[in-house]
C-alpha cells in the first residue's frame, strides 16, 4: 500500500505529468486534486496509526482539518495560485495527500450525523460551484479559459446529480447499512 | 481523560490551522480570486507605464511622454474579440459621457490598447473606434508593435491574455487609471459604470 | 418526561419571540394606518425582522412539538437538539446585529441580487451578517432533521416505510402501519431537507455575490431555490405542529389514532405537493417555463388538503362520542384545525391565475398566511404548551386563560381579515405604496394587535409558570 502510494506519489511529481495535468483545468481539478488525495488515502491504509488514535479519537479534529484543506482548494484563488507561485504549488502536494490521509483516519471514527450532514453540505457545495462555474459571465481563474470553467462546472452539477440518486437511493431503499450494529 | 483532552486541543489546533490557511490564502479575506489579488496588488505597488511605442489609429507613434501631466484611463482589447471586449468598450464609452466635458483632453486621456497588434492594424483601428464614437484625440485607440514592450506592459499591469483554439484569446478586464506622472493609481471593475465615473470625477476635482 | 429542559427552553424561547414579533407587527399596522410615523428604511427592517422572527421562532416551537412525540418512538439525539437552540441562539443575534444596527432590510425571502444591491441602503457588514445569522440557523436545523431522519430509517428501515409505503402497497397490514408522529415526522425531514439544501445553495450564492459583485448569477433560477427553501421550510411548520392534534386527542379521548391507508396516502401526497408547489410564488415571472407553473397552480390547491381532511375528519370521529372534557389544550387543538381549514380557503384563491392577476401582491398574501399560521400553526403550538402544563405540570387552567382564549380568537381573525378586506379592496401593485384605503383596516389591525399580544402574552405566563413550577 505504502509504496503504491509513494510510486503514485512520484508519478504526480513527474514534470510531465504535472504539466500536462495542470494545462486543462477540468484534469487540474478533478484528476490531480483527487490522486493527490488518493496518494494520503493509500499512504494511511489500514493501519491505526497509534499516534492518531490518541490524538484525533473521536475524528472530529481530522475531519475539521481536512475539509478546512478541501475549501481551501475549492477557492479560485488557490488554483490559480498554484500555477504561478510556487509555494503554493509545494503546499498543494503536501495538504492534499495529508487530506485523505486525515480523512480516511477520520471518516471510521466520526459519528453518522457527521457524515450525513458533510454528504448533505456537499450537494449545496458542489451545487453552488456548478452554478458559480456554469453561470457566471466573468473569467474566475485568469489562468484558464471561460469555456473550460463551463466544463468544470459541468462536471459539478453531475456529481451533485450522482449524489442526490445515491442519497435517494440510500433513504428510500437500501436504509443506513452502518448502523446494524 | 487525557485523551479526551488531546481531542479538544486538536480541535482547537485544527479550527487554528484551517482559519490561518484561508486567512494567508486570500490576503487576509479579501481576494478570493486571483483576479481581486491582482487588482489589490497593483493599487498597492503603484507600478509606472513603462517606456513603450504606441502607435494608435491616426498613425501616429509616441510613448506616454506624450501625455505627460495628464491623467489617462485605459482598456486592454483585442478587436476580433466578441464577447467581453465590446461590453468593456461600451461601458468605457459611458464612462466617457459621464465625464464634465471640460476635463476631457485637459484632465484626462481615454486610451484602448490592443494586445493583438498583429490583426490590430492602424485602419482596423480607425474602423473599430467609430463603433463606440471615440473621437481618435481624447479617446485614442492604439497598439504596440514591438512584441517584447507589449509584454513589458502586461506584465506591469497583470494583464493576462491566453491564445484560445479558435485565433482570440481569453484575458482578464479591468479600467485602469494612469496618473499624471505616468503611475498606475486604480484598477476600476469594469462592469460597475456608475463607480468608475464617480472613482474619476471625484479623483480629478481633487486635484484641481 | 424525556428531555424535558430543552423542550422547555425552546417553547419558552420560542413563545416570547413570537410575542415579540408581534409588536413590531403592531408598529407597522399602526405606521400604515397612519396611528404612528415611521420611516420607510425603519419600517422596512421592521418587516424584515418580523418575517425572519416569527418564521423562525415558529419553526423553533413547532420543531420542539415534533421532538417531543417522535423521540417517544425513535431514539434522537439529545446533543442535536440542543446544538440547534444553540445555534438558532447565535443565528438569531446576528440577524439581529445585522437588522437593526446595520440597517439591513431585504424582508426575510432576501431576493437576489438585493442583499447587495440596496442603493446604499445597507452595507455589506449587514448583508453579510444576516445571511451568516441565516445560514448558521439553516445548519442547525439541518443538523436537526437529519437526525430524525436517520432515527427514523434506523427504526423502519428507510424513509419510504416511514411513510408507510410498504402498508400501502398491501405488504404489511393496517395494524402495523408507522405512528402518526412517525409518519409526520418523516414528511417534515424529506421536505425540509430539500428546502435546507435548496436554502443553503442560495444564501452561500448572495454571500458570494455580497463579496464579489462582480460575479452574477441567474436572478430567476435563485429566485426559484429561494422559494424553494422559504416556501417549503414555512409550510413545514404545521406539519410539525399538527403531531400535537393526534397525539392530543389521543390521550384525551383514551382511543388511539390509528393510521389507516387513507391517511398514509393523504401524508404521501402533501409529502410530494408541499416540494412543487413553491412555483406559485413565480406567476409573475413570465419567464418561468409554463408547465412549472401550472404545476405550481394545481398542486396548490390540493397541497394541504390530503392531511387537512384526513387530520379534520379524524379529529371529528375521535371526538365524537368520546366524553372528551374540553379544557384549554383540546379547545386550542380544535380551534387550530378550525383555523387551518379555514386559512387554507384564501390561500387556494391566491393560488389562482387568474385571481393572482388582481390580487396578488395585494394585502391579500399577508391575509392568507396570517390566518394559516396565526390561527392554525401557532395555535398548535400553544396547545403543545398547554398540554405540557397540564400533563406534566399539572397546573389548573384559571378563568384568565379562558379569556385571553376567546380574545386570541377574535384578535387573531380580526388582524387576518384587516388584511383580506384590504385586499380585496385594491389593485396589483408592484411599489411600496400604501392607498388611502387601507388604512382604515390597517388602523382597526394594529389595535386588534394590541388585545392579540395581551392573549398571547397570558399564554406564555401561564407556560412560564409552568417552567418555573417544575424547577
Amino acid at each position: 500500500m505504502m509504496k503504491l502510494a509513494i510510486l503514485f506519489f512520484i508519478l504526480l511529481l513527474a514534470p510531465v505529468i504535472r504539466e500536462s495535468l495542470e494545462s486543462v483545468m477540468v484534469l487540474h481539478m478533478f484528476l490531480q486534486l483527487p490522486l493527490l488525495i488518493l496518494v494520503g488515502v493509500l499512504l494511511h491504509g489500514n493501519r491505526n496509526w497509534r499516534f492518531l488514535e490518541k490524538w484525533n479519537d473521536n475524528g472530529v479534529a481530522g475531519m475539521l482539518l481536512a475539509v478546512g484543506v478541501l475549501i481551501f482548494w475549492m477557492l479560485p484563488r488557490s488554483l490559480d495560485d498554484a500555477l504561478t507561485e510556487i509555494e503554493l504549488e509545494i503546499w498543494k502536494f503536501a495538504s492534499l495527500p495529508l487530506l485523505g490521509f486525515l480523512w480516511k483516519n477520520s471518516w471510521r471514527k466520526i459519528g453518522g450525523i457527521f457524515k450525513s450532514f458533510l454528504y448533505i453540505n456537499f450537494l449545496s457545495m458542489f451545487g453552488l460551484l456548478a452554478w458559480l462555474y456554469l453561470g457566471t459571465p466573468v473569467q474566475i481563474c485568469n489562468n484558464y479559459l471561460i469555456n473550460e470553467q463551463h466544463i468544470v462546472g459541468a462536471v459539478y452539477l453531475s456529481s451533485v446529480l450522482v449524489l442526490l440518486l445515491n442519497l435517494l437511493y440510500i433513504v428510500f431503499f437500501r436504509g443506513l447499512g452502518e448502523e446494524a450494529e | 481523560m487525557t485523551k479526551k483532552w488531546c481531542n479538544r486541543i486538536a480541535i482547537i489546533v485544527s479550527i487554528i490551522l484551517v482559519v490561518w490557511m484561508w486567512f494567508i490564502g486570500t490576503d487576509g479575506f479579501t481576494a478570493f480570486t486571483a483576479e481581486t489579488a491582482r487588482k489589490n496588488n497593483l493599487i498597492e505597488t503603484k507600478p509606472k507605464f513603462p517606456e513603450v511605442i504606441l502607435e494608435d489609429s491616426k498613425e501616429r507613434t509616441y510613448t506616454m511622454e506624450a501625455f505627460r501631466g495628464k491623467n489617462v484611463f485605459i482598456t486592454f482589447v483585442y478587436t476580433a474579440c466578441t464577447t467581453v471586449c465590446p461590453e468593456l468598450e461600451r461601458n468605457f464609452a459611458e464612462v466617457y459621457q459621464s465625464i464634465p466635458p471640460s476635463y476631457i483632453g485637459e484632465e484626462l486621456i481615454f486610451l484602448t490598447i490592443s494586445f493583438d497588434p498583429e490583426r490590430d492594424d492602424p485602419e482596423t483601428l480607425e474602423n473599430y473606434r467609430q463603433y463606440f464614437h471615440s473621437d481618435g484625440e481624447t479617446w485614442r485607440m492604439a497598439r504596440i508593435p514591438d512584441q517584447l514592450q507589449l509584454e513589458s506592459l502586461l506584465d506591469a499591469f497583470g494583464v493576462i491574455v491566453i491564445p484560445d483554439k479558435y485565433d482570440g484569446f481569453s484575458h482578464n478586464s479591468a479600467f485602469y487609471f494612469v496618473n499624471k506622472d505616468g503611475y498606475l493609481e486604480n484598477v476600476l471593475d469594469y462592469t460597475d459604470i456608475k463607480a468608475a465615473s464617480e472613482y474619476v470625477v471625484g479623483r480629478l476635482e481633487r486635484e484641481i | 418526561m424525556v428531555h424535558n429542559r430543552l423542550i422547555k427552553n425552546y417553547l419558552v424561547i420560542g413563545g416570547i419571540v413570537i410575542l415579540l414579533m408581534m409588536v413590531f407587527g403592531i408598529l407597522m399596522l399602526l405606521a400604515q394606518g397612519g396611528g404612528l410615523s415611521l420611516s420607510p428604511p425603519t419600517f422596512y427592517q421592521f418587516m424584515t425582522i418580523h418575517g425572519t422572527g416569527m418564521i423562525g421562532a415558529a419553526a423553533l416551537a413547532a420543531s420542539a412539538v415534533m421532538w417531543y412525540f417522535l423521540s417517544q418512538h425513535v431514539t434522537l439525539s439529545k446533543r442535536i437538539f440542543k446544538a440547534n437552540l444553540i445555534l438558532f441562539l447565535i443565528g438569531l443575534v446576528l440577524v439581529i446585529i445585522g437588522v437593526f444596527s446595520f440597517d439591513y432590510a431585504s424582508a426575510w425571502t432576501f431576493l437576489y441580487p438585493l442583499p447587495t444591491l440596496s442603493a446604499k441602503a445597507w452595507g455589506i457588514i449587514g448583508a453579510l451578517l444576516y445571511l451568516f445569522g441565516m445560514l448558521i440557523i439553516g445548519i442547525g436545523f439541518l443538523l436537526l432533521f437529519i437526525d430524525t431522519g436517520r432515527a427514523i430509517i434506523r427504526k423502519k428501515g428507510s424513509l419510504a416505510k416511514g411513510l408507510g409505503w410498504d402498508v400501502i402497497a398491501g405488504k404489511k397490514a393496517e395494524k402495523d402501519a408507522p405512528e402518526p408522529a412517525i409518519i409526520a415526522g418523516t414528511m417534515v425531514t424529506i421536505v425540509n431537507v430539500t428546502a435546507l439544501i435548496a436554502g443553503a445553495t442560495v444564501i452561500m450564492m448572495n454571500i458570494i455575490h455580497t463579496i464579489n459583485p462582480a460575479f452574477t448569477f441567474d436572478p430567476l433560477l435563485a429566485k426559484n431555490l429561494t422559494y424553494a427553501f422559504g416556501h417549503v421550510f414555512a409550510n413545514s411548520i404545521i406539519y410539525m405542529s399538527v403531531i400535537v392534534v393526534y397525539e392530543l386527542l389521543a390521550k384525551y379521548t383514551n382511543r388511539s389514532w390509528k393510521a389507516n391507508k387513507v391517511f398514509l396516502i393523504a401524508w404521501s401526497m402533501s409529502t410530494i405537493f408541499t416540494l412543487m408547489i413553491y412555483t406559485h410564488h413565480m406567476l409573475m415571472d413570465s419567464v418561468m417555463p409554463k408547465w412549472m407553473l401550472i404545476i405550481g397552480q394545481v398542486f396548490s390547491y390540493a397541497n394541504g388538503l390530503p392531511v387537512l381532511i384526513v387530520t379534520a375528519y379524524g379529529t371529528l370521529m375521535i371526538v365524537y362520542k368520546s366524553g372528551i372534557k374540553w379544557d384549554m389544550s383540546s379547545g386550542l387543538a380544535f380551534l387550530s384545525m378550525f383555523g387551518w381549514t379555514v386559512g387554507v380557503v384564501p390561500a387556494i384563491i391566491d393560488a389562482t391565475i387568474v385571481v393572482n392577476h388582481v390580487m396578488h401582491n395585494t394585502k391579500w398574501v399577508p391575509g392568507h398566511f396570517h390566518m394559516y399560521m396565526g390561527l392554525g400553526a401557532v395555535v398548535m403550538i400553544f396547545a403543545f404548551m398547554y398540554y405540557l402544563a397540564k400533563v406534566d405540570g399539572g397546573l389548573k387552567i384559571t378563568k384568565l386563560d379562558w379569556i385571553a382564549f376567546f380574545s386570541y380568537i377574535v384578535t387573531m381573525a380580526a388582524v387576518s381579515v384587516q388584511f383580506l378586506v384590504s385586499g380585496a379592496l385594491s389593485t396589483p401593485r408592484r411599489w411600496a405604496t400604501h392607498t388611502p384605503e387601507w388604512m382604515g383596516p390597517a388602523l382597526f389591525g394594529g389595535i386588534a394587535g394590541v388585545f392579540l399580544v395581551i392573549a398571547t402574552t397570558l399564554f406564555i405566563v401561564h407556560f412560564v409558570r409552568y417552567v418555573c413550577n417544575e424547577t
